[in-house]
């Protein structure tokens, strides 16, 4: 698959803080990148330097082939950028916001409005599409903020935070346009903290932590990678005592804790042993309510791997 | 008319302006104010013997038009420009427009040109009334363009210079920059009204040439000779005041717009490249090349031209090293191309200090030609004029402009942030500390005559020699005392040079060990 963001040793300094330290990067075109980590970790820094906005102190950048120093005005062409604080004109008019974008992209004059059009449906501004943009919501803001970054239909997307402070409708919204962008092949590189929700259009993520890329790679990867045992959620409705004892005879069984009458299980067996414990269980006489495997997501990587220490 | 359609940013706020129902209703308020304007001068003509006749009625209605354009562009234009790209800054948008590989000058343009449109379009709604000026015999067809050329013009250079002192706040504030334009252009408009003043005898004789900064100046003198414009003299000969006018004021307006344009696209950026700030230290000069050289021709004692240019040359050299001077950003780059192989990273001009020296000394090498082909230009200035303490005033400016050069570099490396604000306060101390004791000593004394104490400290001061000349001092004789200060300077120079050298050398081993991570 070809390569569109490769970064080598990326590096910025601010006086004595080092606020992204030798970061190497590798994404494929068409796949979905998050960038998770905590408040102070680099992310924005980082997607700056991506999107040709801060120079590096130390580094290269190559995006679809093109060096970010040498050929700045083809990587702009190329790439939108949607910050996480974003200003907006609010005395234009959504339409006339998006045409003053795609003049500055140099769009031709007869392509302009149909290009606009195009990308007010994507995001669904079409009936506001002559309000202008101070009467619009926090949301509706958010997603011209986008079309705005798709009026050049670029390859390559960086979205710094781009689902923070809207409300859980347009968060569904937003998660939507995502998955339709990924769809349309665009590749992507988003920083979020909503993770449960970046696992559903994430292809592949990376945890940075003090400026420093902790892991990266496909989330199913790191699942595996990382998955040291099983958790496993118990429910009963008598038995306590026994099945305790039986989980401390059990070899499989990491340790537990109970909560009345709800257990929650380490258990590093495989799947065969797991019904077996189940079997076991249910043997010994305990009445099982429920018994199930908590699956593990973006959050426990992150809660796994990450220090949660800012730089 | 493509580069306006097509620049995003002048058709932001051509929309803006244009909106129904504002634009319409500005736009009467203003006609309406015209037609009010026209009543008044004509009750006046007709009931009271206020105007000598008809024609002179309709040139005052005239002028008062085209005045209040003058002052609305000043006013809301300058001010609004003030403002233009640092709330841009503040609200991120800014980013959004370098991010689309727009061409920073095309910013910096449709800036300069879309934030006064209002005020444009007002000037334009009024055409009809300052043309019925014209019918009326009030003014000529020849006024009636230059008026509007010295307006554009005008206009061009003050909210170019507006955009600029916006485009400098690098702080992410609210702050808003109009007071220091505001500043600007009170500073600007002083020496100007002085020379228009002094110009027409004695020493003054070519200070004309400063009256072409300041457009109002030739408005003016428009309207009291009625179209017939006036004269300025220009290396000696004398030519059109507006002409001149509107060719420095485009220039001015040049320098402005790469000057917004560079700090757009970086805000770390110093003002103008190397190349533009030559180019503004000729033109620079050649005003006060022409100044000197009219004043000669003209006048037979040249101290105070000589004087006033010393002064001046001292101001913009001061001015030339602070911007020259590579800031943090500068070396940092520098470090970080040459590390990569860049080409770009062995340029001579880059971030070495080193090349301060080089520029100052062009530019004065040009002031000295100018300087010595004015003198010289005379026989009779032998009299006034001894060739060695010319020499030495020439010189204590050079030795001044490496002193300066070499703190401003200084400021610049200890104080990141603040640098400029500290080499301004620097310099101003080093100005006026001595020379205000010198002054004192020689009060004190009681004495016409300046003796060897006062004279030592009093030279000590960069504006010790070049003032002193007004009264026959340094340029009849130069004495011990003023060598010995003149002396002391050259050494605190080189050793603060040599100081400033070293805190370069080490900067760039710290940024080179930053850029390799050998500080992880």
């Amino acid at each position: 698959m070809k390569t569109a963001i490769q970064t080598e040793g990326l590096r910025r300094v601010f006086g004595n803080s080092i606020a992204v330290a030798d970061l190497t990067l590798s994404v494929n075109a068409g796949e979905c990148f998050g960038l998770i980590g905590p408040n102070g970790a680099g992310k924005t820094t980082a997607l700056r330097m991506l999107a040709t906005l801060l120079e590096p102190s130390n580094g290269r950048i190559q995006i679809l082939g093109y060096d970010a120093e040498d050929e700045t005005a083809d990587v702009r062409r190329k790439i939108g950028f949607m910050p996480d604080d974003f200003g907006i004109y609010n005395d234009l008019k959504v339409w006339e916001y998006l045409d003053y974008f795609a003049m500055a992209y140099r769009i031709p004059s007869s392509q302009r409005r149909k290009r606009a059009k195009d990308v007010v449906e994507l995001v669904d501004l079409n009936v506001k599409e002559d309000a202008f943009v101070e009467t619009l919501s926090r949301g509706m803001k958010q997603r011209l903020c986008l079309a705005k970054t798709l009026i050049h239909d670029p390859e390559v997307l960086f979205l710094d935070e781009p689902a923070s402070g809207l409300d859980p409708m347009a968060r569904i919204e937003f998660r939507e346009l995502m998955k339709e962008l990924v769809k349309l092949g665009k590749t992507i590189i988003i920083s979020s903290h909503i993770l449960t929700e970046m696992s559903d259009f994430c292809t592949s993520v990376g945890i940075i932590e003090k400026g420093k890329l902790v892991v990266a790679g496909r989330i199913d990867e790191l699942l595996r990678r990382l998955k040291g045992s099983t958790r496993l959620h118990l429910e009963v409705i008598s038995g306590v005592v026994e099945l305790r004892e039986l989980l401390d005879a059990h070899p499989k069984v990491h340790s537990h804790t109970a909560n009345d009458l709800e257990l929650i299980v380490e258990f590093t067996g495989n799947d065969e042993e797991t019904a077996g414990l189940l079997r076991a269980i249910v043997t010994a006489g305990v009445g099982v309510k429920g018994f199930y495997e908590k699956r593990e997501n973006l959050e426990d990587i992150f809660l796994k791997i990450g220090a949660h220490k800012v730089s | 008319m493509k580069l306006l359609s097509e620049n995003p940013e002048f058709m932001r706020y051509f929309r803006k302006s244009m909106r129904k129902g504002k634009a319409s209703t500005s736009s009467t308020v203003f006609l309406v104010a015209c037609g009010l304007c026209l009543a008044v001068n004509l009750f006046f003509f007709y009931r009271i013997p206020f105007y000598r006749s008809f024609q002179t009625c309709f040139q005052s209605i005239f002028f008062q038009i085209i005045g209040f354009n003058f002052l609305q562009l000043l006013g809301f234009g300058a001010h609004g420009c003030s403002d233009s790209v640092s709330s841009e800054r503040q609200s991120n948008t800014l980013d959004f427009q370098r991010i689309t590989g727009m061409n920073p000058y095309t910013v910096a343009f449709g800036k300069i040109l879309g934030v006064p449109f209002v005020q444009y379009r007002l000037a334009a709604v009024a055409m009809p009334v300052t043309m019925m000026c014209v019918v009326c015999g009030g003014v000529s067809m020849a006024t009636y363009g230059l008026a509007y050329l010295l307006l554009v013009v005008f206009s061009l250079s003050y909210c170019s210079l507006s955009t600029l002192v916006s485009a400098l706040r690098k702080e992410k504030t609210a702050q808003r920059t109009s007071p220091i334009v505001l500043i600007l252009v009170l500073a600007w408009i002083g020496p100007t009204i002085i020379f228009g003043v002094t110009r027409t005898g004695g020493p003054g004789l070519g200070s004309g040439i400063w009256t072409c900064l300041f457009p109002i100046h030739s408005l003016l003198e428009l309207a009291q000779t009625n179209g017939g414009g006036y004269r300025v003299l220009f290396f000696g000969t004398p030519v059109s005041g507006i002409v001149l006018t509107c060719c420095v004021n485009a220039f001015l307006f040049l320098a402005f717009w790469a000057g917004a344009a560079r700090r757009i696209e970086n805000d770390s950026q110093s003002l103008w490249s190397k190349t533009q700030l030559l180019c503004c230290s000729m033109v620079v000069f050649g005003l006060m090349g022409s100044y000197l050289w009219s004043a000669v021709a003209i006048h037979s004692n040249p101290l105070i031209p000589i004087s006033i240019c010393t002064i001046l040359a001292h101001a913009w050299c001061a001015f030339v090293a602070a911007v020259a001077a590579p800031g943090h950003y500068a070396f940092r780059l520098g470090v970080r191309q040459r590390k990569s192989g860049h080409p770009r990273g062995i340029a001579i001009l880059d971030e070495k200090s080193l090349a301060l020296p080089f520029v100052i000394t062009l530019v004065l090498v040009f002031a000295a030609v100018i300087l010595t082909v004015a003198i010289t230009r005379e026989a009779a200035m032998a009299r006034f004029l001894d060739p060695l303490s010319l020499l030495f005033l020439l010189f204590s400016v050079l030795i001044c402009c490496v002193a300066y050069s070499t703190m401003a570099q200084l400021c610049k490396l200890a104080a990141p942030v603040h640098g400029m604000k500290l080499y301004g306060g620097v310099v101003f101390v080093w100005a006026v500390i001595p020379f205000a004791a010198g002054e004192l000593l020689k009060f004190w004394n009681g004495s016409e005559e300046i003796n060897e104490a006062a004279r030592f400290i009093l030279y000590l001061s960069p504006l010790g020699p070049s003032v002193n000349s007004f009264q026959n001092e340094g340029m009849q004789d130069v004495r011990v005392a003023a060598l010995g200060a003149f002396c002391l300077l050259a050494v605190l120079t080189g050793w603060l040079w040599t100081f400033v050298s070293r805190r370069c050398s080490r900067l760039e081993r710290q940024f080179s060990e930053e850029v390799t991570g050998s500080t992880n």
